[in-house]
């Protein structure tokens, strides 16, 4: 995903990452009991994952995380109004960048009034990668 | 709280949530806001 926001960061596209709560906790990186905690193991995170772009954290208590579906590894798109573009239960930089583009696309002709936006669904896939996943417990 | 941040991960408890994701807040609707912590200056 820093590809995705290093290839969009000429068309105003601010890309973060949000830490929420360990969604496996083990014996390196454990469940949060505190924010004290919470920023070491999100820095570790970085550290170790190579993270980019700009890290926020959620509250202890997930409140961001739990309105957004407390899923551990989603991706949204919004609007700079702050309308939501694109919502994803699993972040794939595939998956993204199409719609990203395609949704900065049509926000330049809304502005220029000649077009419409319209709803749309559809299922995606992902490669499964044990090896990856367990690496980074 | 403390099921929030749960120390063990139980797949049949965290299930319903992946199952009610795509019923929960939908393109075109405005995101929720909620004041983040920068990692770096917080």
């Amino acid at each position: 995903m820093d590809a995705i926001a290093d290839r969009f960061s000429d068309r105003a596209v601010r890309s973060v990452f949000i830490y929420t709560r360990e969604a496996h906790p083990g014996e390196l990186y454990r469940h949060h009991t505190s924010m004290a905690g919470k920023r070491e193991i999100a820095r570790a995170l970085r550290s170790v994952v190579g993270l980019k772009r700009q890290v926020l954290l959620d509250a202890l208590d997930g409140p961001a995380h739990q309105a957004y579906g407390l899923l551990p590894n989603m991706t949204w798109i919004f609007s700079h109004g702050g309308l939501i573009l694109y919502k994803s239960a699993w972040t794939d930089p595939d998956d993204v960048a199409e719609p990203l583009t395609r949704a900065l696309d049509g926000l330049e002709r809304r502005v220029k009034g000649d077009n419409l936006p319209f709803y749309s669904e559809r299922l995606s896939w992902r490669v499964r990668d044990d090896e990856t996943f367990r690496a980074l417990l | 709280m403390s099921d929030y941040n749960y120390a063990v991960f139980d797949m049949k408890a965290e299930a319903p949530n992946f199952q009610g994701f795509s019923a929960n807040l939908h393109v075109g609707e405005r995101a929720p806001d909620f004041p983040l912590e920068d990692l770096e200056s917080g």
